[in-house]
């Protein structure tokens, strides 16, 4: 998993500046909160199904291993292929194999983001194979060479504009030489330019929501229909997830499905929730001869055990990527990680390392709003505190705020000092203040020093009364 | 290369269960959930039945953007497609699905439909497929397919409109009682190769946000309710 995550700052400062991200900004912000509201306003059962929900992963998470042998076990009696990788490396060498084992030239895929944060495309590229994306959202990435701006609406960044632009030049080479502009017309492009693909191709690729122990099943939920066409009309089917996506049962599924749909995009029902089992059965009327899953580590099973081990309920509804402030005003892409929010600022330093993502947990206001509206109530802020912790204790923190907190801590632990400072301070700001029309209140309108980019925006109130303790002190002194 | 990679991966998983003193041995109750598995928290709207199961499936159906008509009598089902088609300005052509609901009627009736079997999925690409169903689901007006001898599911993605006959009996409140049903009809921990919930046409919203019908799948589901007494009437717009 390569991130840019060090860029974090630069980006996140670009992204605030660029006004072609508000409209897709303003969609995460408003639209889909609204949406999941609305749904959830009929559903009682809502708030006892998330801790429901909760308790199952835990469970699962806390017997991992016990879950996963079933889940293999049961795919076997199927007829289907396991493969275990450890990191992102190994599990694109099996998919190239299986490729290579079935003479493929052309595979189409449906939306996996463990495949974006394994980097599947580039390498089975390299090894000769077409590869496309088929949710049109990653489709439009892909040819725009860009990654995911969010985990379940991965193209929401752009403008139909650009869809456009990009549309006009992928096409050409399929004698689509008009311009098109319209939404109803670009879908319908996509679908005419990508339904040869799927009637042409040699494997399919799609992730899973779920791994099913019960019955060795895995589940997709989309909207599009993409996921299906990849798992019925190739003769092979591969499977891409991650270790911690396994649940005892249908029903824990089904419940995690329930608030899945409503928290992602506030629907009752995706169009298209599947279950497949294993390969096509003797005497079945269609479906893939071969069978493969592919379950990925890449870090997670360091994870299990530690302070870290609730991210790994996450079923990537993209609930906290909505609601998150930070999130809302940057976009996705700023974090250099196909996994950005709240979500990602955890999971990418757990799957790559705190020094390469160490800007992470400080994308954050610690508002509470991600853990407020997580359906399986992941403590997304403690984790990011802890995340800032690691930092703290590995020196990634800059120089000037760690002597920073380091003056303060020492000015802390003498209150005489501390006082004294205090009292400098706010007779210093008292100097640099001048009083408002009303003369209700002082005002600063320049800071010197660290303080400058504070004040380049908005003034700071000036203290006035004493502080806390002087008042506290005069009114004992009155009272006696 | 997978042998060692799976037991480092669980071996890793071990270690790190171990720090919170959690066992590998398997609790009894935790065979017991997968032996005998029951449903978790079933919330109000997948608890409908009988003519309110009716009523919200067609209801729902429809929200999703599905046409919904009722018929009492199955032989009229040929007849209300080419009506269907000739309202829709779609070919007088169907891909008929090998299921028994869709076989046994009487589709010599209708000479003006010309009647087609699929061969392959590919072939119903840009067609009208007629098939029947394995249930449907009250909760979310939602249609269930599963693969046999006699379903071709890739014919469920591959064709414009998608046109299913449900008989009410197949009806139920929510999720939970399909997987109720497929247990006991293949037994606990099998399934077939494919159980899919489809609920509506295709759509997509990636671009801008703006929901777009026929996406990758059909453009139109028309669902036709095969009922003795109920019939549904659409709200006036």
């Amino acid at each position: 998993m390569h991130i840019t995550s060090d860029k974090f700052k630069s980006l996140a400062h670009d992204a605030i500046h660029d006004d072609r991200l508000k409209n897709g900004l303003m969609i995460f912000e408003k639209f889909l909160p609204a949406f999941r509201e609305q749904v959830i306003g009929r559903l009682p059962e809502f708030e006892a199904m998330r801790d429901q929900a909760r308790d199952i992963k835990d469970h699962t998470l806390s017997h991992l291993d016990f879950y996963l042998a079933r889940f293999e076990e049961k795919v076997l009696a199927q007829g289907g292929i396991v493969h275990w990788a450890r990191t992102g490396d190994e599990a694109n060498e099996i998919i190239a194999e299986i490729c290579r084992g079935v003479d493929a030239k052309k595979v189409i895929k449906s939306k996996s983001m463990v495949t974006e944060e394994i980097e599947l495309n580039p390498k089975l590229e390299s090894e000769g194979l077409e590869v496309f994306e088929t949710d049109l959202g990653e489709y439009i990435i892909q040819l725009r060479d860009e990654k995911p701006s969010h985990i379940v609406g991965p193209a929401l960044h752009l403008n139909v504009d650009q869809v456009s632009d990009t549309f006009y030049e992928a096409h050409q080479k399929y004698g689509r030489t008009e311009r098109v502009v319209e939404k109803d017309a670009l879908v319908g492009e996509a679908r005419a330019v990508l339904r040869e693909h799927f009637k042409t191709a040699d494997v399919g690729i799609t992730g899973a929501n779920y791994l099913i122990a019960e019955s060795g099943t895995i589940g997709l939920v989309t909207n599009e229909g993409n996921a299906d066409l990849s798992a019925s009309l190739p003769n092979c089917h591969i499977v891409v997830t991650g270790i911690e996506k396994v649940v005892p049962t249908l029903d824990d599924a089904t419940l995690l499905m329930r608030l899945l749909v409503r928290s992602a995009t506030g629907q009752e029902a995706a169009n298209y929730m599947s279950f497949y089992t294993g390969p096509k059965r003797v005497g079945d009327a269609d479906g893939p001869e071969i069978f493969h899953v592919v379950l990925v580590d890449n870090g997670r099973s360091n994870m299990v055990g530690t302070e870290f081990q609730d991210m790994l309920r996450c079923i990537r509804c993209g609930a906290c990527l909505n609601h998150c402030p930070v999130f809302t005003s940057i976009g996705g892409q700023a974090y250099g990680s196909v996994y950005s929010g709240p979500m990602g600022s955890v999971l990418t330093p757990a799957l790559t390392s705190i020094t390469q993502a160490a800007h992470l947990p400080n994308a954050s206001t610690f508002c509470g709003r991600c853990e407020a509206v997580c359906p399986v109530r992941i403590p997304l802020p403690k984790m990011l505190r802890h995340w800032r912790e690691r930092e703290y204790e590995a020196h990634l923190i800059p120089r000037a705020a760690r002597w920073g907190v380091g003056l303060w801590a020492f000015l802390a632990k003498s209150p005489w000092l501390y006082r004294r400072a205090l009292s400098i301070a706010s007779f210093g700001l008292g100097l640099m203040s001048r009083e408002d029309r009303a003369g209700s209140a002082r005002w600063v309108k320049k800071l010197p020093l660290i303080g400058r980019g504070w004040t380049e925006r908005r003034d700071l109130a000036a203290p006035k009364g004493g502080t806390f303790l002087t008042q506290y002190a005069r009114q004992q002194k009155e009272r006696r | 290369m997978s042998a060692s990679s799976r037991s480092e991966i669980f071996e890793k998983i071990a270690k790190g269960r171990a720090q919170r003193g959690n066992s590998f041995e398997p609790d009894p109750s935790w065979r017991a959930r997968l032996e005998t598995p029951k449903a978790d928290i079933i919330p109000a709207i997948a608890q409908t039945n009988g003519d309110a199961a009716l009523q919200r499936f067609c209801q729902l159906a429809s929200i999703l953007s599905c046409s919904v008509e009722t018929v009492h009598d199955p032989k009229l089902i040929p007849d209300q497609v080419a009506t269907y088609l000739k309202n829709q300005q779609l070919a007088q052509e169907v891909w008929l699905g090998e299921d028994q609901t869709v076989q046994q009627l009487p589709w010599d009736k209708t000479p003006m439909l010309n009647i087609r079997k699929a061969e392959d999925d590919r072939d119903v690409d840009g067609g009208t497929v007629v098939t029947g169903i394995m249930g449907a689901v009250a909760e979310t007006g939602t249609l269930v397919l599963t693969s046999d001898a006699h379903t071709r599911v890739g014919t469920a993605y591959m064709p414009d409109a998608h046109v299913i006959v449900v008989e009410e009996e197949q009806v139920v409140g929510g999720f939970d009682d399909i997987w109720d049903l497929l247990r006991e009809r293949y037994g606990v921990g099998e399934l077939p190769r494919a159980v899919n919930f489809i609920s509506g046409p295709s759509r997509t919203a990636d671009i801008e946000a703006t929901m777009v019908l026929g996406a990758h799948g059909p453009r139109a589901v028309h669902i036709v309710l095969v009922s003795k007494d109920f019939v549904w009437e659409a709200p006036s717009t």
